[in-house]
């Protein structure tokens, strides 16, 4: 059957509710829904997509769209037109995950009970089954696939009853009474309702995590500071780190202590329904300045601008890069883009604006076992010099004299943390799981659904067991010789008249 | 002698070529005499039996090659995305392997072997030199070593089911008389493993990055190649299609995934 006999066949249109019903629950509306996602995943690979920078930055945004349209000049403003440059975040990806959901809760009812949801019942459903049957006189078909029959002298109602139980013992599953002339047997029906459900649990927790997930980025800790969660959680966090592979957290409510966790390098750790990874733990230099009088020297930085402060903190990465001012254009699917000053990392400046100086600070590492603790270099210029007229080494705390004032040094380790509560991921794996042994169970044992129907001829019963496509959707037609061929149904078959023949030998 | 990985996948490739000939010899030896004659049955068997060696031998010499890649760098195996064709090659065999005892049209394991034979000459081709091994971080190298190993199985599995479904639909004769059920079994084992594949890249996300999904190309891919046969699914487990119709769909599903791994979509996440 077509998808077109398919559709035409579950639409009825004095019925619209019920038909709705029907064509949003078809198992074609499934797989051309999941094709549709498909055709999404596929421009996501191939087109440029718009990288988060740009989505925060205004400015980081207009040069990526003018890089666009140097890179596409005929098609650009048509991607950008039709929103296929950020299909990942597109309200047309959340409508077709939310059809499918849908899609999927009424296919997964459907496929539960299928004759209850059919148009007018199981009265139907029989109905239609029994018009497929040979009528008096005429050929019992020639049965090419999913159909077979058997005569056996008596009555229909002992031949029924004694063919319900051989199924049950096979673990069919009888629906209707084996009283009647007709009766609906399925087993392992139940393997695809645990892929509908794994499914149903994925949608529905990435749904959960986008409405209800937050995640706090680059919370940094300097050595010793307690600083607020926030968020409602009524907690404040401490951690200290020796710049190694663990950072411990000591977490507090009001002052009082109430718990510590370890956070390994690289790895998650739970603390009251949050998660945290130590994202880095990074080099720090607090950085003071005093006159000859004791008062305090106003000092800058690159980074924070205009304001002055009395003491600042310099943050280092054990890596260099090269010192530039750049512009990050990358049109390359997931490749980032913005603007930054890119220092070494290992390199930091401090301006003194009252003493029109700089000092360049500069980190390394202590690699080697003889001298772990890592050194720093602080060089000073005076105006528009490029010339130190000041150079030292330092490990460790230390004040320095320069320039008539006196610096102190003090080496920290900073800890930067990421944490965030997001509960639609225990959905979300517990939807893979749920996803994968349904398939597993499905592949190894598909899903097997007959009718078994009696009929009277010449003092004699044949019985018909009738296996068709679609009898998950309730659709029925009189199986075409190009049907498929099941196994499972010659086995069924072939157990059922060597039992019922042993019964009559009986 | 100093045997190096290239060398070995490179005797896995000719094994292939030559149970393809093997395969071909079998063929051509039940089409010369009468297919009942014990004669034919048994100089078809032997051809048959060397055939399944080959398979195996050449398993055999891709997975030497990939360990000693491994121990050669020092890292976690398939951390390279050429390896991941290598592996999805080698899967592609076992898993022809472990078909032999079913039906199959009769040209569908000589296209299997060719298409394994492609993967490895286009692998072996693009193998990397020592210098540009993986830009993996070592913490996050399980993780991506063991879904790609998911991801192997599940690429070995689909190549296997596409060329089965290819020699189907070339194949008038075959059409009709075989079951609907041809090849489209391993493609569902290869939709599990990439399940696996799926489940695994995201909780090493989320245990290594603090994210479980960042739309990565090689993630993109994974979905992408999920919901494809996801399709193929819903076709032979709740309508139960024709079997053309599956077919089509099957090849359809070769088709990307041999885009996949040529366009090296397998990457490091």
């Amino acid at each position: 059957m077509g998808i077109r006999e398919h559709f035409a066949e579950r639409w009825d249109s004095q019925d619209i509710l019920d038909s709705l019903w029907r064509v949003v629950a078809s198992p074609y509306t499934t797989m051309l829904l999941l094709l549709s996602l498909a055709a999404v995943a596929a421009c996501g690979i191939i087109l440029p997509q718009r990288p988060a920078e740009a989505l925060a930055d205004p400015l980081a945004e207009s040069l990526w769209t003018t890089s666009l349209r140097e890179r596409y000049p005929g098609t650009a403003d048509g991607l950008l037109r039709f929103g296929l440059v950020g299909v990942y975040r597109s309200a047309w990806l959340r409508g077709l995950l939310g059809f499918l959901a849908l899609n999927l809760l009424l296919g997964m009812v459907e496929w539960i009970c299928p004759p209850r949801w059919l148009p007018a019942g199981l009265a139907s459903m029989e109905g239609a089954v029994r018009s497929l049957l040979p009528t008096q006189g005429e050929q019992t078909p020639a049965t090419p696939e999913g159909n077979h029959s058997a005569s056996l002298p008596g009555a229909a109602g002992d031949a029924m009853r004694r063919a319900c139980q051989i199924l049950r013992t096979q673990g069919f599953r009888i629906r209707g009474n084996s009283q009647n002339d007709t009766v609906y047997a399925q087993r392992f029906a139940l393997f695809p309702v645990l892929v509908y459900v794994g499914a149903l649990l994925v949608l529905g927790g990435a749904a959960l995590g986008e409405r209800t997930a937050w995640w706090e980025e680059g919370f940094i800790l300097a050595p010793g500071q307690v600083r607020p969660l926030g968020h409602n959680t009524g907690l404040a966090v401490r951690a200290e780190t020796d710049g190694g592979a663990q950072t411990r957290l000591t977490f507090f409510r009001g002052n009082r202590e109430v718990g510590r966790k370890v956070l390994q390098a690289h790895a998650p750790s739970l603390y009251d329904h949050l998660l945290f990874y130590a994202t880095a733990s990074e080099p720090a230099l607090r950085v003071r300045a005093e006159d000859v009088a004791g008062r305090g020297v106003s000092l800058q930085t690159p980074e924070t601008g205009a304001t002055q402060f009395a003491e600042v903190a310099l943050r280092f990465r054990e890596e260099e890069a090269s010192s530039q001012y750049i512009v990050v254009l990358n049109l390359t699917p997931g490749g980032p883009t913005g603007r930054q000053y890119q220092q070494k990392g290992n390199e930091r400046y401090v301006l003194v604006p009252s003493r029109d100086l700089t000092l360049r600070l500069r980190y390394a590492a202590g690699g080697s076992e003889s001298d772990p603790a890592p050194t720093f270099q602080v060089e000073a210029f005076r105006g528009g010099e490029t010339v130190p007229f000041y150079r030292q080494y330092f490990t460790g705390d230390n004040s320095l004299q320069i320039d008539g004032d006196l610096y102190t040094f003090e080496p920290q380790h900073y800890s930067v943390v990421r944490f965030g509560q997001d509960y639609g991921l225990i959905l979300v794996f517990g939807g893979v799981v749920l996803l994968l042994v349904g398939i597993l169970s499905s592949t190894g044992r598909p899903p097997q659904r007959l009718w078994l129907l009696s009929q009277s001829v010449h003092r004699e019963v044949e019985l018909y067991l009738i296996v068709l496509p679609h009898t998950a959707a309730g659709t029925l037609s009189r199986a075409s010789g190009e049907g498929p061929v099941f196994p499972w149904f010659e086995n069924v078959v072939q157990t059922l008249a060597t039992q019922l023949a042993w019964h009559e030998r009986r | 002698m100093h045997i190096s990985e290239t060398f070995l996948f490179a005797t896995g490739a000719a094994c292939v070529i030559g149970g393809a000939l093997a395969y071909m010899m079998s063929v051509m030896r039940r089409s010369v005499l009468p297919g009942d004659q014990p004669t034919a049955l048994g100089t078809a068997g032997s051809w048959r039996n060397i055939e399944q060696a080959l398979g195996l031998a050449s398993f055999l010499c891709t997975a030497a090659g990939l360990v000693l890649a491994t121990v050669q760098g020092n890292r976690w195996p398939l951390t390279v995305p050429t390896e991941v064709v290598f592996a999805s090659a080698g899967f592609a065999l076992l898993w022809q392997i472990q078909q032999r005892q079913r039906y199959q049209p009769r040209w569908a394991p000589l296209l299997c072997y060719l298409l394994v034979f492609g993967l490895l000459l286009w692998a072996i081709v693009r193998w990397p030199t020592a210098e540009n091994v993986s830009r993996i971080e070592e913490w996050q190298q399980a993780w991506t070593a063991t879904a790609h190993l998911a991801l192997a199985v599940a690429c070995g599995a689909f190549v296997q089911a596409g060329g089965v479904a290819l020699a189907s639909l070339l194949s008038e004769r075959d059409n009709q008389a075989s079951s609907p059920q041809i090849g489209s079994n391993v493609a569902l084992w290869g939709l599990a493993a990439l399940t696996t594949s799926l489940g695994v890249t995201s909780v090493g996300g989320l245990h290594t990055r603090g994210m479980p999904w960042s739309w990565t190309s090689s993630e993109s891919w994974q979905l992408l190649l999920w919901l494809f046969y996801a399709v193929l699914w819903c076709a032979q487990r709740l309508l139960v299609l024709r079997r053309r119709q599956v077919c089509i769909l099957a090849v359809a599903g070769l088709l990307l995934v041999l885009i996949m791994l040529g366009t090296t979509g397998a990457g490091p996440t």
